[in-house]
């Protein structure tokens, strides 16, 4: 039985009546990719943000347990958290732009967070190592944000997830803003990435197409309910919930004849 | 209905002629046409000149040579719905600035306006006082389809206008832009980096690379035979099912 690296039991978070997240439960096993699927306001980045213990100010969690590596971390003071969020479990966050400090070069704002997690030993040669791993030239670590590409700019945020070497990546949609072209490099950067590490990561998308190139499991999310939730050949070969089936179907793919893109329908 | 004729646009930098390295040739000599009736799906990756295509067909920049011929009026649809709507104008406003310009009576907007929110599946009556903010992405971009198509253009330039939704609302706004399309006899000119959508929505298809058109074809051409090592690379690129 594989170990579990991180177990959400019972997650509910609302704001004010309205439940955001409604009873969430699943596991997410070591060296597995597990892909968190739905539309947008499905609840999907909010559960990441949950596991890192950052939720807005005006939501309330109302029951849940969040097991890192054996541990519950919502239990934990807020000392203990900073050392795992950043370090132990990282995020890329959707909007590389808005991620980055748009005023401090990305090199530097990589030194930070190694600063902050790891201390100065070895700065310089992390900071390299880091970005040979995505493939970015050396020559982008004094660049600003502004001055790298949307596909470089997700690179370095890769980078800057990976420089503690956590045990947890949470990517929130990380080539969404990206042209799909460049979405297949990041998506084989990560992919080889995580193989090299035997990393855990949680890959949250609206987009099966993306989840078939990546995932091992995948769990569907609607209105911040659990629908649907299994390896990744048994939800594309046999899809149970409806809501699954129109997800997958709605997608245009090439050699499409169809004149009409299935919807999905609000009503399931 | 639409003619672009060896368009060329420049942009230089530092505000002199030829900078170091020279212009910026963000169109450099692009020609094709379209019938009216038709999409033509203008493809290509981010910086390939294509949103520049967009604003040179529609009047908001100047050629610096080559030409534009028009059979008809036109109007455009942006990628974001977010900044391309006006957050301090009701929808009402918004759908209704055009007509309101040209000096049409208050309730022949009105009429026109609840008119066109229906062809966008909106319903009047549930929009016309909101702001965009009220709205999903998708209701966003449904109003500022309305607010292109107001005027009935004869031709609407659309760039990348699903490129920033869920692929759930994007299969319902390509949906409605064909149906559109049909009910209106409009002439689309459909710019996108994905090669899927372009597929569902053209009729021919032109992929662009450095401001230059490599290869023009039917749809069925394009996706059974590319000639073009770029198109085939485009291709290949493609997440499948």
């Amino acid at each position: 039985m594989a170990e579990k690296i991180l177990e959400v039991k019972n997650l509910t978070v609302s704001f004010g009546e309205g439940r955001v997240i409604d009873n969430v439960n699943f596991t997410v096993e070591r060296g597995e990719v597990f892909a968190l699927v739905g539309e947008s306001g499905s609840g999907k980045t909010l559960t990441a943000l949950s596991i890192l213990d950052l939720l807005p100010p005006l939501s309330r969690r109302s029951s849940g347990k969040i097991i890192f590596e054996g541990k519950d971390i919502l239990s934990l003071g807020p000392l203990e958290k900073r050392k795992i969020r950043g370090s132990k479990i990282a995020m890329v966050f959707q909007e590389p732009f808005t991620a980055f400090n748009p005023v401090i070069r990305v090199g530097d704002q990589i030194r930070e967070t190694i600063l902050a997690h790891a201390g100065k030993e070895g700065m310089e040669a992390r900071v390299n190592a880091l970005f040979d791993v995505v493939k970015l030239s050396r020559d982008a670590i004094s660049k600003y944000p502004h001055e790298l590409s949307g596909g470089m700019r997700q690179r370095a945020m890769l980078a800057m997830a990976l420089s503690c070497e956590p045990s947890l990546l949470i990517l929130d949609e990380p080539t969404t803003a990206l042209d799909v072209s460049i979405q297949k490099h990041i998506l084989d950067l990560i992919k080889t990435i995580q193989r090299e590490r035997e990393l855990s990561i949680l890959f949250i998308t609206h987009d099966f197409s993306i989840v078939n190139m990546i995932a091992d499991t995948v769990c569907v999310m609607k209105k911040g309910k659990i629908v649907e939730k299994g390896g990744k050949k048994k939800i594309f070969n046999e899809p149970e919930h409806p809501y699954t089936k129109g997800l997958i179907a709605c997608i245009p793919r090439l050699g499409d004849k169809r004149k009409r893109l299935p919807m999905v329908r609000d009503s399931y | 209905m639409l003619k672009v004729f060896d368009l060329k646009k420049y942009f230089y930098k530092h505000g002199a002629l030829f900078g170091p390295g020279g212009p910026v040739k963000a169109v450099d000599g692009v020609s094709f046409s379209i019938e009216k009736g038709k999409t033509f799906g203008l493809v290509g990756e981010s910086g390939c000149g294509k949103s520049t295509i967009a604003k040179l067909v529609v009047g908001i920049l100047k050629p610096d040579s080559g030409s534009v011929e028009l059979g008809g009026d036109r109007d455009i649809v942006f990628q974001d719905p977010c900044s391309s709507l006006n957050p301090r104008m009701s929808v009402k406003e918004i759908v209704g600035e055009s007509l309101f310009v040209r000096g049409m009576k208050k309730k022949d907007i009105r009429k026109t306006v609840n008119q066109t929110l229906h062809l966008v599946r909106l319903d009047p009556s549930a929009s016309l006082e909101k702001y965009p903010h009220q709205f999903s992405g998708g209701e966003r971009q449904r109003i500022a389809i309305a607010r292109a198509i107001v005027r009935r253009p004869e031709i609407v330039v659309l760039d990348e206008p699903v490129s920033s939704l869920d692929v759930s609302i994007q299969a319902s706004i390509l949906n409605l832009l064909k149906d559109i399309q049909e009910e209106l006899h409009l002439t689309y000119l459909f710019i996108s980096h994905d090669l899927r959508v372009v597929e569902f929505m053209a009729d021919t298809v032109g992929v662009m690379r450095d401001g230059k058109l490599v290869e023009i074809a039917s749809r069925e051409e394009i996706y059974s035979d590319p000639k073009s090592p770029y198109t085939r690379q485009l291709l290949a690129s493609i997440p499948e099912i």
